[in-house]
């Protein structure tokens, strides 16, 4: 690696690392959050260890162990290029740094690898602790073989640098499209959900168009199925014949092709880096001021709409908060106007199931992609070097917190009522369901918003470089978000479950009452927690 | 004699037909203490960024001791320093974490950096912060960083967004200080300023820019006369 790249790297993986505040800050205080923040995460990667090893110990039970490392290697790669893909405008663009870094005697080129290479450090654990995890369900049901495991061992760090590279090139590619453009977030904005729909309804229309076969849930064809998206997704496949060979071509295949794209990519990137920095920071003054109708609103109502505007003016913020409320929509649509049956079988991979035994789980569906992201769980955080401006403010700094969770409340809510209202009619649900399928939508939005104002405010981050930071990376959004959705893709098979036994509405009813609860709960314990806020 | 920064037509749009800087044309001589004065928004912070390399411009060209920031940017920044009017330092770093990264950025030896960091902590008086977090500094204090970040490599031109933002009157004067001992040992200094009477009393050239053009540019005393600098820049700035 070159010294200026190095150098930067290092700089900018020491400027963010717990490990310094830990070492040299004054503050007794600074330092236990900054350690609590670093047990948080080492919490999620054991949560994330725990699921992966047991999908790869029930692929080892179904006697797929030669599928082990293409399944790893795919479920990294996927993960790498959405995680990527969400935050790659926000650490490659308009970072505060821009201007002192650009000022320094440092290549294009290295200023732009170096940001990816910090992205694709701070990926790394994931990755790694997604791919060992497989790898110790393989280490138990495949023949022993050293060779192998050193192999998938060194390979795995490469994993994630190709979708990495794609994710960043097509965010990097739309920050450009939007540049010339007079609405230009509104257009990356778009272009970034137009992407995201495609993605997740590729395998439809792939099904429809080419009438490909459809993949059976048996499995005799997930090895199939496994084969087949290793096609496409060339470096997977390319891991699991280095492994499974053992290939040294394929070794070298795919760590030659690695490094070569991110090195392409680090050029091409470089020629426009500073003409995209320069359009994208810039701003044209607005036409003159035309006064309107000034509206007097109360404390909380005039947080929850700074809150707003807030969310509509930042990429990064709109995109990940947002995100969930478009996937809502996509599959209010698909149920709209395609059979709850072709849906269900198209999300499922073709499992047989029976639309109406979903029905006592579809707040917790809508609540998987609705949940998945809180406004809340960065909001307070995102106040950053501005926190000074509501401390100042003749107001109880409850009402922030209640402003804050409101905006959540009024951003999630009315999407809630949308999916629950026609996944539960579409489902079969009759009006008993479907009135209390709307109700606990609404009840797990209010436990959305404060859990996460709850979590945010535990591992609150004021000082941050760069507002993905906290949208994406800190503490606060990745302990709110991986356990929430593993309890809630276990509350979906719960559900479904508990159905057999009792009555679907009952099931319901119960998971409305037990997470109004919980959001009481969290909120109570909010409000204790901004009181005892010493910044 | 080669102008240290010579600004040759220079003109930058950020689209929308509206020109943030035109056709600006200014040169800074070896020795030259240069203000650069305008209101809000006149076109200052772009042209300094323009001539760092950190904004990216079409029309005119910005040479610093004859090298192009269009086609050697890197021999540019060699020779210059940069200090923004807000310089966002990493906050996690400790100061001489930070000092030590542009030390490494420039190449300084270790005994150089070491004689250099300590010499110019104890002139603004921050040697016992070295040690602590950026985030534990006042504003003043991090300018003050800025500003040892920037003498590290011993810059031929210093190129400052107002520099005098937040530093205590002793610190000011610092800075004062090492500006003349820079020029005076063949180096140059540009810097905006809204602060008039410093500029007065401190820049041997001045030019004042108003919606991105330049009405006023030369010597500070020719241009002063028997008036002060605010009642020139006031008399210019309204007629315009």
């Amino acid at each position: 690696m070159n010294k200026g790249r190095s150098i930067l790297l290092k700089t900018f993986l020491r400027a963010q690392s717990a490990g310094n505040i830990i070492k040299y800050e004054k503050d007794k205080k600074k330092r236990k959050k900054a350690k609590s923040t670093r047990i948080g995460f080492i919490f999620v990667y054991l949560l994330v260890a725990f699921y992966a090893f047991f999908f790869g110990l029930g692929y080892g039970i179904a006697g797929l162990t030669d599928y082990m490392p293409l399944s790893a290697a795919i479920t990294c790669i996927a993960l790498s290029f959405f995680m990527t893909f969400f935050k790659a405008d926000g650490y490659m663009f308009t970072n505060k740094d821009y201007d002192m870094v650009m000022a320094l005697p440092i290549s294009v080129k290295d200023v732009v690898s170096a940001r990816f290479l910090y992205m694709y450090i701070w990926n790394l654990p994931m990755t790694c602790v997604m791919s060992f995890s497989i790898l110790a369900g393989y280490i138990i049901w495949a023949p022993f073989n050293l060779i192998k495991i050193i192999i998938w061992i060194v390979l795995t760090p490469l994993l994630p640098m190709l979708p990495m590279v794609l994710a960043t090139a097509l965010s990097t590619l739309f920050a450009g499209v939007g540049t010339k453009f007079k609405y230009r977030r509104v257009i990356q904005v778009l272009l970034t959900f137009a992407f995201t729909f495609v993605c997740f309804t590729s395998r439809y229309w792939v099904e429809k168009f080419f009438k490909e076969d459809k993949i059976d849930n048996n499995m005799q064809n997930i090895g199939a199925a496994f084969d087949k998206t290793g096609k496409y997704i060339f470096t997977a496949n390319w891991f699991a014949k280095a492994v499974n060979g053992p290939s040294i071509i394929y070794i070298v295949l795919f760590v030659a092709v690695s490094i070569a794209l991110f090195e392409v990519f680090s050029y091409i990137v470089a020629k426009f880096y500073r003409q995209l920095n320069t359009k994208l920071t810039s701003r044209v003054r607005a036409n003159k001021y035309k006064e309107h109708a000034l509206k007097k609103n109360s404390a909380t109502m005039a947080i929850a709409y700074k809150e707003f505007r807030k969310f509509l003016s930042s990429n990064n913020y709109l995109v990940n908060i947002g995100f969930g409320e478009v996937l809502v929509i996509f599959l209010c649509v698909a149920f709209l106007f395609v059979d709850a049956k072709s849906v269900i079988s198209t999300i499922t991979s073709g499992a047989p199931i029976e639309p109406k035994i979903l029905i006592p789980a579809v707040p917790m569906i809508i609540h998987f992609l609705l949940g998945m992201m809180s406004s809340t769980c960065c909001s307070y955080s995102l106040e950053g070097k501005s926190y000074w401006i509501l401390q100042s403010c003749p107001i109880d700094l409850c009402d922030v917190v209640n402003g804050k969770v409101l905006f959540q409340i009024i951003l999630a809510t009315p999407f809630a009522i949308l999916g629950n209202l026609i996944l539960s009619i579409k489902l079969g649900g009759n009006p008993i369901e479907v009135i209390l399928c709307v109700i606990v939508g609404c009840v797990l939005s209010i436990y959305t918003a404060t859990c996460g104002m709850f979590s945010n405010l535990s591992h609150l981050k004021l000082e941050w470089e760069n507002e993905i930071e906290v949208i994406k990376q800190g503490a606060a959004t990745v302990i709110y978000m991986l356990p929430n959705m593993f309890v809630n893709m276990g509350l979906v098979v719960g559900a479904v479950f508990l159905a057999k036994v009792i009555d679907g509405a009952l099931v319901i009813a119960i998971m409305g009452v037990v997470y109004a609860l919980l959001a009481f709960i969290f909120y109570k314990l909010s409000l204790s927690k901004v009181r005892k806020i010493n910044v | 004699m080669m102008s240290v920064l010579e600004i040759k037509n220079f003109s930058k749009s950020y689209g929308g037909g509206k020109y943030a800087a035109k056709d600006v044309n200014l040169s800074v001589e070896a020795g030259d203490i240069y203000a650069f004065i305008g209101h809000n928004g006149a076109g200052k912070s772009t042209t300094i960024k323009s001539v760092v390399g950190v904004l990216d411009f079409e029309e005119g060209d910005i040479l610093v001791n004859g090298h192009s920031v269009k086609t050697e940017p890197m021999e540019v920044k060699r020779e210059i320093a940069y200090i923004p009017d807000n310089p966002d330092l990493y906050e996690h770093l400790t100061a001489i974490q930070y000092l030590n990264f542009i030390a490494d950025i420039f190449g300084i030896d270790a005994d150089v950096r070491r004689q250099r960091i300590e010499s110019y902590a104890k002139e603004f008086e921050i040697e016992d912060a070295l040690n602590d977090l950026i985030s534990s500094f006042s504003h003043g204090m991090k300018q003050k960083i800025a500003i040892i970040s920037a003498l590290i490599h011993e810059p031929k031109l210093f190129i400052l967004d107002e520099p005098f933002v937040g530093l205590d009157p002793k610190a000011a004067l610092t800075l004062k200080n090492i500006m003349k001992r820079m020029c005076e040992s063949g180096c140059a200094v540009f810097f905006s300023t809204h602060v008039l009477d410093v500029a007065e009393k401190l820049c041997n050239k001045m030019a004042i820019i108003k919606g991105g053009s330049i009405i006023v540019t030369g010597n500070m005393e020719e241009l002063t006369a028997d008036k002060s600098l605010e009642d020139v820049f006031m008399e210019v700035t309204e007629h315009e």
